[in-house]
């Protein structure tokens, strides 16, 4: 289980970088198809770690060590973020047609929104991954121990 | 501590390469850009938000009278070449191409937003040992 998170939280950051720039990899058309694509696996990644979600959102207030505390805020802010950024992206979508969605705004307005929020989304999984890399150097760790164990039993 | 003079020196070059591209970028202006807008803005140029409709249209009249309509037109045409050329010379310069021309990949942003990303990190990374340091101190 920490292996598919771990793949996905790599893949996720990685595709979260090329979609910075709109016209880094293979242009508007994959920036809105993955832009769109993102999202989904940011809800995986929300599924994946529910029961953590869970406990945390029960024992907000009273039980939770402060650091959970933060990590969920930041969590909340990161959603937030997402959306913001999916929900302009889709107002701004040239090669995908949302025109049905009739949102409204003037076309700059959405722009500015969905590049202010990406700048602060991006910041604040750098933050997020900062705040987590006692895990991510778990993983490697793991795989040292795995090692280590087929050296001894053989 | 070989090791560990590596690591501070790695993680200096990230943070000091981190503030580059962070400048690079105009990261922060374009982070809050959001909170100086409102919905109806319609950023054209030369639009001051701070004057009124009214002002704004009477200020146009006013142009308008004093412009002959050929003289108006040939203001706009050397703006849009003027504007063109820029592009054109900017484009050039950044190694840009419209989106649907594009044929190579180019991540030259992308490494200045990497650099971004991983100024984030390190700075959380060491603001979270420094403050659980603290703590064991206390």
């Amino acid at each position: 289980m920490n292996k598919i998170k771990f793949i996905l939280n790599v893949s996720l950051a990685a595709v979260m970088l090329l979609l910075m720039d709109p016209r880094s990899f293979y242009g508007l058309g994959f920036h809105e198809w993955a832009g769109l694509i993102i999202g989904l696996f940011f809800l995986l990644h929300k599924a994946l770690n529910w029961t953590w979600i869970k406990k945390v959102t029960m024992g907000f207030i009273k039980r939770c060590p402060r650091r959970a505390r933060l990590n969920y805020v930041l969590d909340v802010l990161l959603l937030v973020g997402m959306f913001l950024m999916i929900f302009s992206g889709i107002a701004i979508a040239k090669t995908i047609d949302f025109s049905w969605l009739n949102l409204g705004g003037s076309h700059m307005f959405w722009r500015v929104m969905h590049t202010s929020s990406s700048y602060i989304t991006l910041a604040l999984f750098g933050i997020h991954l900062g705040l987590h890399w006692k895990w991510v150097v778990q993983r490697f760790n793991f795989k040292k121990d795995k090692k280590w164990q087929k050296k001894l039993a053989s | 501590m070989a090791k560990k003079i590596g690591i501070i020196i790695i993680n200096l070059g990230i943070v000091i390469w981190g503030i580059i591209g962070f400048n690079h970028l105009n990261y922060w202006e374009r982070s809050v850009r959001i909170f100086h807008v409102n919905s109806e803005q319609n950023f054209r140029p030369g639009f001051d938000p701070g004057r009124s409709s009214f002002d704004e249209r009477s200020s146009r009249n006013r142009t308008n009278r004093t412009k002959s309509i050929a003289q108006q037109s040939a203001d706009v045409v050397q703006r849009n070449r003027e504007s063109l050329r820029e592009r054109n010379f900017e484009d050039r310069g950044h190694g840009r191409r419209g989106f649907h021309s594009r044929q190579k990949i180019q991540l030259r942003n992308v490494v200045w937003f990497l650099a971004v990303f991983c100024l984030f990190t390190v700075g959380t990374i060491y603001t979270d040992k420094i403050r659980t340091f603290r703590k064991k101190e206390k």
